[in-house]
C-alpha cells in the first residue's frame, strides 16, 4: 500500500523545519557581546577621579545597543553609583564628565570628531569597525578568526590618563 | 411482454439461424417468410408471426428457451445463451423458475469473465438473478449453486478493486466495490471488512479524507485490522480537539502494530502536538531503533531535540544529538536542504543561546566570557558551510540568506555581511 500522502501530511503537522532563534534580530547577539565588554570594562578600567554620583555611558548616535545597556543600568551600579546611559547626536554633546563613549559600526565616521572632542578627558573611547584602533580609538572591538575581542591602543589610553587591568591584556589584542 | 418479445425479435433479425435452430416451430416459417419476403417490414412481420405462434404454446416455448440457453452455454455461445435466458426469465410461465433465474446468474456471470469492459454491469445482474433464484426457489435446489455465484462476483469485485488500488486508479476502486459496500446480504457480510477499507483507502488517495475515514471507521468496526485506520482516526481526532481518543487510538494502534512506521510517525507527531517532548524523545528514539536511516524521522528527531533545547537550554546533551541526527541526513543524503539548514541553524541557535545566557550575568569573569565567545564563534563558523550549501542548492531561500546574514554578522565579517545582505534585497 502507498502511504507517502499520509506520511507527509503527518510531517506537515508538525513540520520537520527548525527556526532560528533570531534571524531577524540577530543584531542582538553583538548587542549584548558588546554590553556584557563595555559593563565589564567599567570594571576593569580605572579613571583618574573617583565616580561620582553616576557613571555615564554615552553612544553616538540612535542604535539598538541602547536597549541592552538600558537593561544594564536597571539592574547594575559601578563602584555604588547607578550608571547613566546616554544617546549622543554629535560629539558636542558628549558630557564632561563621561566615562565610556561607544561608537556603533554604523556611526563610524564619528570618530575622528569624538576623539577630538574628549581629548583632555579621561573617557574611553571604544569603537567597533576593524582600523578603528590604529586610527586613535582606545578600544575597537574586532572579529579574530570569527569571535569578538578588541584591540587595545595602550599609547591613547595612558594619553588618557586611564589605567586598565592586565587581565584585558591577555584577552585583547594589544596594537 | 410484448417489448420482451419485440426485443427478442430485434435481436435476432442478425442470426435467425439461432431461432431456426433451436425452435423448430418457427425455423419453417422464417424461412419461409426470408425467402418469399425482402421488403422493409420484414422484420416486423417476422415478430408478429414468431410471437402468434409462440404466444400458441407459451409454456413448451418458454422452457425450451431455458434449455436451449442451456445448451448454447454448453457449446459456448454465451451472447445467444443470455438473449435466450433473458427471454425466458421475462415470460410468466418461467418467470418464477428458480433454474432460469440460477442459469441466467451463471450465464452473465461467464460473460463477465469475457467482456472486461461491461464486467461490473454483468456480474451486477448475476448477482441480482442468483439472488432471485434464492427467493424463488423453495425446494433449495440452487441455493448452494447461487451463493456461489454470488460469493464469486464479490470475489471478483474485490480482486478488481485491489487490481485498481495496485495500478494506482483509484477512481477505478470506488464504482468495484459498492456492490458489496452497499449491500446488505448476508453473503457480502464476508467481504465487507476489507472493501470498506480498500473504499476508505481509494478516498484517502482520493483526497476525500473524511469520506476515507467514516470507511476506514466502518472497516475497523468490521473487524478489519490495519495500522492505517489507526492513523486517519488518530489524525482526525488531533485535528477535531479529541486529544483522549487519539491518545487511546495510538494506544491500540501501537500495540497491534508495533513496528508500523507510519503509525509511530503519527504517535510522534501527537506528542510533539501535545507538547509532550520527553515521552516524544523516547518514542523517536525507538523509532530510529528499528528505522535508523528514515530521513523523514531522523528530522523529526532533531525537530523533538530543538525542542527539549529550547526547554532546557543549558543541557547541551540535546543539542550533541540533534547535530547527530543532521549529520545522519547528510551522510545519507549530502544536498539534503532540510538537514544542512537545520544543522546550520542548531549551530547558529546554540551560539545565540549561549551569548543569551552569558548576557544574563553582566558580572561575569571577563576570561570566561572570552572563552564563551571563543565557543560561540566556532558554533557560528561550523553553521557556515550548511548555511552556504543550503544557498547553493537554493539561492531563493530567504532564510538561509537571512541566516547567513546573521552569521556574518556575529563574526563581525562585514563584507560578507553587505554581501548577503544585497542578495537578499534583490530578493
Amino acid at each position: 500500500m502507498m502511504r507517502g500522502l499520509l506520511l507527509l501530511m503527518f510531517l506537515l503537522l508538525s513540520g520537520p523545519c527548525i527556526q532560528a532563534q533570531s534571524l531577524d534580530e540577530y543584531p542582538k547577539t553583538q548587542n549584548q557581546i558588546h554590553t556584557v565588554y563595555l559593563y565589564n570594562f567599567s570594571r576593569y578600567f580605572v579613571w583618574p577621579t573617583a565616580v561620582k554620583q553616576e557613571f555615564i555611558i554615552g553612544v553616538m548616535g540612535e542604535h539598538s545597543i541602547l536597549e541592552e545597556l538600558n537593561k544594564v543600568a536597571d539592574t547594575k551600579t559601578v563602584s555604588g553609583n547607578p550608571i547613566s546611559v546616554r544617546t549622543y547626536q554629535n560629539p558636542q554633546e558628549i558630557d564632561a564628565n563621561c566615562h565610556i563613549v561607544f561608537i556603533p559600526h554604523e556611526n563610524s565616521y564619528w570618530l575622528s570628531e569624538v576623539l577630538s572632542a574628549t581629548n583632555d578627558k579621561p573617557v574611553l573611547v571604544v569603537s567597533c569597525k576593524p582600523g578603528l584602533g590604529q586610527f586613535g580609538s582606545l578600544l575597537n572591538f574586532v572579529a579574530d578568526q570569527g569571535k569578538i575581542t578588541f584591540e587595545i591602543n595602550e599609547e591613547a589610553i595612558q594619553g588618557r590618563d586611564l589605567k586598565f587591568a592586565q587581565q584585558l591584556k591577555a584577552i585583547g589584542l594589544t596594537l | 411482454m410484448c417489448f420482451g418479445w419485440l426485443a427478442f425479435g430485434i435481436f435476432t433479425h442478425n442470426s435467425r439461424s439461432f431461432l431456426a435452430t433451436h425452435v423448430s416451430a418457427c425455423m419453417s416459417v422464417v424461412n419461409l417468410f426470408t425467402k418469399i419476403s425482402r421488403g422493409v417490414l420484414r422484420l416486423t412481420v417476422l415478430t408478429a408471426l414468431l410471437l402468434g405462434m409462440l404466444m400458441g404454446s407459451r409454456v413448451v416455448g418458454q422452457t425450451l428457451l431455458v434449455d436451449q440457453a442451456y445448451t448454447l452455454l454448453k457449446q459456448g455461445e454465451l451472447d445467444k445463451s443470455r438473449q435466450a435466458i433473458d427471454i425466458a426469465v421475462e415470460h410468466p410461465s418461467t418467470a418464477e423458475s428458480a433454474k432460469a433465474w440460477y442459469l441466467r446468474s451463471y450465464i452473465y456471470q461467464q460473460l463477465a469473465e469475457q467482456q472486461a469492459d461491461s464486467a461490473r454491469s454483468l456480474r451486477h445482474v448475476s448477482i441480482t438473478s442468483a439472488r432471485h433464484c434464492l427467493e424463488i426457489d423453495t425446494q433449495a435446489q440452487f441455493t448452494q449453486d447461487c451463493q456461489s455465484l454470488i460469493t464469486h462476483a464479490y470475489t471478483s469485485f474485490l480482486n478488481e478493486a485491489i487490481a485498481a488500488l495496485n495500478n494506482q486508479k483509484f477512481r477505478e476502486v470506488l464504482p468495484a466495490l459498492q456492490p458489496i459496500v452497499e449491500s446488505n446480504g448476508e453473503l457480502a457480510q464476508a467481504y465487507r471488512p476489507e472493501a470498506f477499507f480498500y473504499y476508505g483507502y481509494a478516498q484517502l488517495q482520493l483526497n476525500k479524507e473524511e469520506d476515507a475515514r467514516q470507511y476506514l471507521y466502518d472497516a475497523l468496526q468490521a473487524g478489519y485490522q490495519d495500522a492505517l485506520i489507526y492513523e486517519v482516526e488518530v489524525r482526525h481526532r488531533i485535528v477535531s480537539g479529541q486529544y483522549d481518543s487519539a491518545r487511546w487510538y495510538l494506544s491500540q494502534g501501537r500495540r497491534q502494530f508495533p513496528k508500523d512506521a507510519n503509525l509511530h510517525i503519527a504517535e510522534l507527531n501527537f506528542l510533539m502536538q501535545q507538547e509532550s517532548y520527553q515521552e516524544a524523545e523516547q518514542s523517536v528514539k525507538q523509532y530510529l531503533e528499528y528505522n535508523p536511516s528514515n530521513v523523514e524521522g531522523l528530522l523529526l528527531a532533531g525537530t523533538i531535540y530543538e525542542k527539549l533545547l529550547s526547554t532546557e537550554k543549558s543541557d547541551s546533551s540535546y543539542f550533541i544529538k540533534q547535530k547527530k541526527v543532521y549529520e545522519r541526513i547528510l551522510q545519507i543524503n549530502p544536498n539534503h536542504v532540510q538537514a544542512n539548514y537545520n544543522l546550520g541553524i542548531a549551530y547558529y541557535n546554540r551560539g545565540v543561546t549561549l551569548v543569551n545566557g552569558a548576557a544574563q550575568n553582566y558580572e561575569i569573569d571577563i576570561v570566561q566570557f572570552n572563552q564563551l565567545l571563543e565557543r560561540c564563534s566556532g558554533l557560528f563558523l561550523s553553521a557556515l558551510p550548511y548555511l552556504k550549501k543550503v544557498n547553493q542548492l537554493d539561492n531563493t531561500n530567504v532564510n538561509a540568506l537571512k541566516a547567513l546574514q546573521g552569521v556574518y554578522y556575529n563574526i563581525n565579517d562585514y563584507e560578507q555581511y553587505n554581501h548577503v545582505k544585497e542578495k537578499l534585497q534583490k530578493l
